[in-house]
């Protein structure tokens, strides 16, 4: 007996027994025909009527039941407290995830292979219901559609346990949002294209994109995004379920994701590029600023999300200090290598922008000192992440969720209000009121200005006030002994 | 030899170090009680021993392995049992001990004898084919202890394995930890109750506040105690006193009803030789009772838990 994955085959037990087997396709097989029966969708041609049924059973089925099985099937091993066992056993990291990302939504695939079988049927006879003809347009051929559909699923059912291993962590039972956050998108991708009136507006498989120097058709452009995404979704649980396993994850994952993330999302630029007045030098150097953008955000969102990994702060310290340096690497916190990548991103955008734009960007962007603004953005970021670690790692015991969202409020919301009503209340007007206003808001932004002076000394003092506030909030934090 | 190793090892919650630069070794074939009061780290330093945690700094070896560089090949040769831990309730008893071999790459063949051979060793055998939920609170235990040995790992660690147990399923556990001894598996087990540890553990660890107050072979540390020796004799005489107190290791001497009772320090063969001296010497002796330390006993001299009731 060859045993693929225990974990799956644990799930094919408790999902599968002979009556479950022939239970499923009575079920589905009455929901067609009473659906297909219905005055809406009876059409000339039989096999036809049974095409939207089928579409919408499929969502029901594996999108919903299925995304929800997906998001309980790490945290009911923390609910059954049987979670150590499978942490002491000899599965690795790839076992667990395939075994039950796909075991736990095993018996809802068994009826959405029935369902695609029903929409591989139908598919054929689409031309009888009138508005179905330009689902062929975008899916030229029935497996391409079913192949969209089963991405699209697997898509929803990983979110949702890339979201429930989260809770794992935090060692929450709750599925319910792991649910909710898979649903939103599975729903969003199906919504994308073949969802809402059915006219699949959003693709079609004769009209092309840019990406890079490619040129691709659009449904070739969706499939290709939804394997993307879904590679980094199931490489994001695979790190989380490492975690819980006590391997140690350094920031090369990270890193990776910024980089080919930033790659993705800059190859579609190409197509702003009509008649391709920029060249492709100049092009580089904008996907770099973007690249830029896009790496810095990351590194934010890192900064925010472990500044409370105050556990291993403490070991990539102690490593330092003890010169271990392959825990160094382990423990090395995922902005610490985010920075590695914005660094030289920082210096080619703007040794790039000094070379090829020296005289100005082409339209609105001519004033804009990229120098000026990849600094403020860098500083922002400085100052928010030493406010984050003083709040989240500092001697204040309580309230720390309300006190980074009171940070949050006063430093993007009331506070520029309050200095944007009170320029609004003074008697200036014309370009005077327009200059006043934007310098003011570089203090609470990250705008750039035109120069370093206007753009980021406003903030670099900033900078100095929250590293004198993380140096008060984290003098005296040691760990007390246990009693 | 020692099959665990622990150096300087210290693990911290935010803001509260539980465990402190504890370092000690455990021999293979032991069975070491883990003690200490409530909040004193025994679990944190089980998981930590087994890597379900990760540690601030220090190593945990065992056979060999640093089980927190190579965590899933340390787990090859050990296995644990959780306070609270969970079954599979809606598999039968044989499929969760084939599902957990199968997860330990316990090889496929002759995988089915060897769990119908566990499900004897752990006296669960009558129901390999019973739903896990269905078992009584025992029975699941010994179902966890096998879910722990399925593939045949050389160490146990066991927390609180025992609570919830009606005295029988007790008796029945201390039956199985004692098998498990006398087949040469190092097992390190965690408890509260202390009479429960009495009957197969060798050594003794006891866990304070974060660090080990002490380590001690129990058979050693009972040999430096002196114990009492109840001899039982036909007739009570002044002299025999004098007799008894002339013998090497005697301490104290009281006068019972049906005899004395002393204070003696001395191993098997000492005890033997102090007899022996008493019959050649003519004493009517006619039973000879030696009551050694418990592991109650062992634990207040060496916890200070003395001067915690003192105070």
């Amino acid at each position: 007996m060859i045993i693929v994955n225990p974990e799956f085959h644990r799930y094919l037990w408790l999902k599968f027994s002979p009556f479950r087997l022939i239970v499923m396709p009575i079920v589905l097989g009455l929901v067609l025909y009473i659906a297909s029966n219905t005055d809406d969708l009876v059409v000339d041609v039989w096999q036809a009527s049974l095409f939207i049924p089928a579409l919408y059973t499929f969502f029901v089925v594996v999108f919903l039941w299925g995304g929800y099985e997906a998001a309980s099937a790490s945290n009911s091993d923390v609910g059954m407290n049987t979670w150590d066992f499978q942490k002491m056993s000899a599965l690795g990291p790839w076992d667990i995830v395939i075994g039950k990302l796909f075991g736990s939504t095993s018996y809802t695939w068994y009826a959405g292979l029935l369902l695609l079988g029903v929409i591989l049927f139908s598919y054929p006879h689409l031309e009888a219901i009138g508005e179905m003809a330009e689902l062929k347009h975008a899916f030229p051929s029935a497996i391409s559609l079913v192949m969209y559909l089963v991405f699209a699923g697997v898509m929803g059912h990983a979110t949702a346990f890339l979201f429930g291993t989260q809770n794992l962590r935090q060692k929450k039972s709750g599925a319910g949002i792991p649910f909710i956050l898979g649903f939103i998108v599975s729903s969003t991708v199906f919504s994308l294209t073949i969802g809402g009136d059915l006219d699949a507006r959003n693709i079609n498989s004769s009209e092309t994109v840019s990406w890079h120097i490619w040129e691709v058709s659009s449904y070739n452009a969706i499939i290709g995004s939804l394997v993307f995404f879904l590679f980094w979704i199931i490489i994001a649980i695979q790190r989380n379920i490492r975690e819980e396993l006590q391997f140690r994850n350094s920031p090369i994952a990270l890193i990776a994701f910024l980089v080919t993330f930033s790659l993705y999302v800059t190859g579609f630029l190409d197509n702003f590029n009509i008649q391709n007045r920029v060249e492709f030098d100049e092009m580089i150097t904008i996907k770099c600023i973007f690249a830029f953008f896009i790496i810095s955000f990351g590194t934010y969102f890192t900064v925010f999300m472990e500044a409370a990994s105050l556990a291993k702060y403490r070991r990539w310290i102690y490593a330092l200090k003890e010169k271990e340096w392959k825990r160094v690497f382990e423990n090395t916190p995922g902005w610490a290598g985010a920075l590695l990548v914005l660094t030289p991103l920082y210096l080619v955008a703007n040794v790039g922008t000094e070379f090829y734009f020296d005289e100005g960007f082409p339209g609105e962007a001519a004033d804009l000192s990229i120098f000026a603004l990849t600094t403020a953005i860098l500083l922002f970021t400085a100052r928010d992440g030493l406010m984050f670690h003083s709040i989240l790692l500092g001697r204040v015991e309580k309230h720390k969720g309300f006190l980074l969202i009171l940070y949050f409020v006063m430093a993007y919301g009331l506070l520029p209000f309050f200095v944007a009503s009170t320029i609004d209340n003074m008697d200036i007007s014309g370009t005077v009121y327009d200059d006043t206003m934007f310098n003011a808001l570089l203090y609470f932004y990250p705008l750039g200005g035109d120069s370093f002076i206007t753009g980021c000394l406003p903030v670099l003092g900033q900078v100095i006030i929250a590293f004198v506030v993380f140096r008060v909030a984290m003098s005296g934090l040691k760990a007390k002994d246990a009693n | 030899m020692s099959l665990i190793t622990v150096k300087n090892l210290n693990f911290e919650y935010p803001k509260k170090r539980v465990l402190k630069d504890i370092s000690f070794e455990i021999k293979q074939g032991s069975v070491t009680a883990l003690v200490g009061p409530n909040g004193a780290g025994k679990t944190t330093l089980l998981r930590c021993l087994t890597s379900l945690e990760t540690p601030l700094s220090g190593h945990v070896i065992v056979n060999g392995i640093d089980v927190h560089d190579k965590p899933r090949k340390a787990h090859q040769h050990m296995g644990y049992l959780s306070d609270f831990f969970g079954v599979y309730k809606n598999l039968s008893v044989r499929q969760c001990l084939t599902y957990m071999a199968w997860s330990q790459k316990v090889p496929v063949e002759g995988l089915e004898q060897k769990i119908t051979d566990l499900a004897k060793e752990i006296d669960i055998e009558k129901f390999l084919d019973e739903k896990a939920g269905s078992l009584s609170r025992g029975y699941k235990q010994r179902l966890g202890v096998g879910l722990a040995l399925v593939h045949g790992p050389e160490c146990l660690f066991l927390d609180e394995p025992a609570s919830g147990m009606d005295p029988e399923a007790r008796i029945k556990f201390s039956e199985l930890m004692l098998r498990l001894k006398n087949k040469g598996m190092t097992i390190i087990v965690s408890s509260h109750i202390l009479a429960e540890l009495e009957d197969y553990c060798t050594d003794m660890i006891v866990l304070r506040d974060g660090e080990i107050k002490s380590h001690v072979i129990l058979s050693e540390h009972q040999a430096a105690q002196s114990m009492t020796i109840q001899i039982a004799l036909q007739s009570v005489k002044k002299e025999y006193e004098k007799v008894i107190a002339a013998h090497e290791g005697v301490s104290e001497i009281r006068t019972s009803q049906n005899g004395v009772v002393v204070a003696f320090k001395g191993d098997q063969k000492a005890q033997g030789a102090f007899l022996k001296h008493l019959v050649d010497e003519g004493l009517p002796v006619y039973q000879f009772i030696v009551t050694q330390k418990t592991l109650k006993d062992a634990y207040m001299d060496l916890a200070e838990v003395k001067e915690m009731h003192a105070q």
